[in-house]
């Protein structure tokens, strides 16, 4: 959705505009807070976030005339809302390291920009092959095993019967598993 | 070779979050519910946002200044809120220490000991024993181990979480529940298994003559046929038995709050998935169910096999049974991969071999993860009791 049209809906009706943008980008936000907060959070935790970056996106487009595509703006609040949410997170936990410690040594390493450029390669290569999956079975593969749903769960959303996503899962997981060894990568 | 993990997408780049995105569901629920939150979450921005700027007089710094500002026009307010509290503190230790003082000695000799301080006698003793406070102690710690039985007798322990537990000895007990079928003295509906001999087994063909005999038998058996909805429920048990309703939060798990598994799979990535689940299917209450429609429509060896295959601890993976009762519910043991899955076709079933007392059906199934059409080859016979049973199959 760019600003413009944006700025039409809003004129017409603030409620309008603020659903259709949610209905546009929420599950890119849910992905991208999801992502940051995999590790750390609840599923609680990540839609308390997502409805934060929410309220601020739609209180700075009532401040701001935005212009062009919204998806880079709406982004960039949502990692950085998501990048804070972890940071709180982590400190209630205790999981944050203190500078004064020599545990901040360990964090440090020579290979940082390699060992990044090397995730991403690898999340490339992962994403492409889950998409050569086709549907529904990379859409299963996804859920279960990176969003950590239930077949049940998944069973619903898709109409199929759990005992049906088990399996489905399990071949898709056999058949990614051995594109990938082709390629040099286990999973 | 280099190991990947779905945790790859952590902090994913754009390319693989746009991936990701595309396969994010979110029920119509769950986003209603997130949409509400953002808004009153907005509602609360804005609200913050018009006081900010009636209690500021200069509107125009506003955007720059207006974490200050709140944090600003807290400030007497927590004062005060620290004042009252160290007031309160102050207050209370002095309470305290004026009650200690005016404690009465014939106090329970818990409080006593935990709290009472050195007597003059003890004080002026320069090398304190270490005898006399262990006393002490240990006089304290049978009177409080005695306070403590007593409350336990009369306060009742908080409720268990709701995690499923089954002592070991039950476990043998379903376990063993199959190798007790032998010596299961139920009264079972009897038939002839005695297979139809080769001379008894004349093809409606040979046998037309001319009456309605044949195609009212032939409607018997097809109408019987449709009665092999028990027949697939028993292989669905068996083959497709993560079909069968149930409860996928619902999980065994032992003493300890670990999952009983269904098989010890590491390897694979879906293992978890491998346990037993509560049976949810309001036709099976008990494996006496799961025994009773076995006993329905089969008979024989086979209903032997079958009662074995899906009850008995001599079962599939990993020798523990496909289904058990556990805490008086049943229970499903799911291994995703175990084997192959059977999904039915919609073609109407063979009838072949059609005799009086016997005819064969041949019923086509798709097994995954082959895709292909397979036949299962069921042999029917009738019973002294008139009911058609199924006394052996055969893949084809």
């Amino acid at each position: 959705m760019t600003g413009e049209k944006y700025s039409q809906l809003y004129e017409r009706s603030p409620e309008e505009a603020y659903r259709a943008l949610f209905d546009e980008y929420c599950k890119y936000v849910y992905a991208i807070a999801f992502s940051k907060l995999r590790a750390c959070g609840t599923a609680e935790d990540t839609e308390e976030c997502v409805s934060d970056i929410f309220a601020e996106v739609f209180f700075r487009l009532d401040s701001e005339k935005a212009k062009g595509e919204l998806k880079g703006f709406i982004a960039t609040i949502a990692k950085r809302r998501a990048i804070n949410k972890y940071y709180s997170l982590n400190a209630k936990t205790g999981d944050t390291v203190s500078l004064d410690s020599g545990e901040i040594s360990d964090l440090v390493s020579d290979s940082d920009t390699e060992h990044s450029a090397q995730r991403s390669d690898l999340s490339a290569e992962l994403a492409q092959k889950i998409d050569e999956l086709g549907e529904p079975d990379s859409t299963i593969v996804v859920q279960r095993f990176y969003y950590e749903r239930s077949s049940a769960d998944i069973a619903s959303d898709l109409g199929m019967k759990p005992s049906a996503v088990r399996m489905r899962s399990a071949r898709a997981m056999k058949k990614l598993k051995k594109a990938l060894e082709k390629d040099g990568y286990t999973l | 070779m280099k190991t990947s993990q779905f945790d790859i997408f952590d902090s994913a780049d754009d390319n693989a979050l746009e991936a990701i995105e595309k396969r994010t569901k979110l029920s119509a629920g769950e986003k209603d519910r997130l949409f509400e939150a953002s808004m009153e979450k907005l509602e609360k921005m804005k609200a913050a946002q018009s006081c900010d700027i009636e209690t500021t007089p200069e509107k125009e710094n506003l955007s720059q200044s207006g974490e200050k500002i709140r944090l600003r026009r807290y400030i007497p307010v927590i004062s005060a809120a620290a004042c009252l509290i160290a007031v309160i503190g102050i207050s209370g230790m002095l309470i305290s220490l004026n009650n200690r003082d005016n404690k009465p000695k014939t106090d329970k000799p818990v409080s006593s000991a935990v709290v009472s301080l050195p007597t003059a006698e003890n004080s002026s003793d320069t090398s304190p024993s270490k005898e006399k406070p262990s006393a002490s102690v240990s006089e304290a710690d049978t009177n409080t181990s005695e306070t403590d039985s007593s409350a336990n007798s009369s306060i009742s322990q908080p409720d268990e979480p709701t995690q499923i537990h089954l002592p070991d000895s039950q476990v043998e007990v379903t376990q063993n529940d199959g190798d007790q079928q032998g010596n299961n003295d139920d009264p079972q509906p009897t038939v002839d298994v005695t297979e139809p001999s080769q001379d008894d087994q004349k093809t409606v063909e040979h046998r037309a003559d001319g009456d309605n005999t044949d195609y009212d038998r032939l409607v018997e058996y097809e109408r019987w046929t449709i009665n092999f909805k028990y027949y697939y429920d028993v292989l669905d048990l068996y083959f497709a038995k993560a079909n069968i309703p149930h409860d996928d939060t619902r999980m065994w798990f032992d003493d300890s709050g670990k999952l009983v598994p269904m098989e010890a799979s590491e390897d694979d990535p879906s293992s978890f998935d491998c346990g037993y689940y509560l049976v949810t299917d309001t036709n099976y209450k008990s494996t006496e169910d799961i025994k009773q429609l076995i006993g329905k429509v089969t008979t024989g060896s086979c209903q032997q096999e079958w009662t074995k295959t899906l009850l008995g601890s001599s079962a599939g993976n990993g020798g523990k049974p496909l289904y058990a009762d556990i805490d008086g519910s049943l229970y499903v043991g799911i291994a995703p991969i175990g084997g192959t899955s059977y999904i039915w076709t919609d073609d109407t079933p063979l009838i072949s071999d059609m005799t009086d007392s016997s005819f064969t059906v041949k019923v086509p199934y798709q097994a995954y993860p082959n895709s292909d059409i397979y036949y299962l080859k069921m042999y029917v016979i009738k019973g002294s009791d008139d009911t058609w049973r199924i006394s052996r199959t055969e893949k084809q």
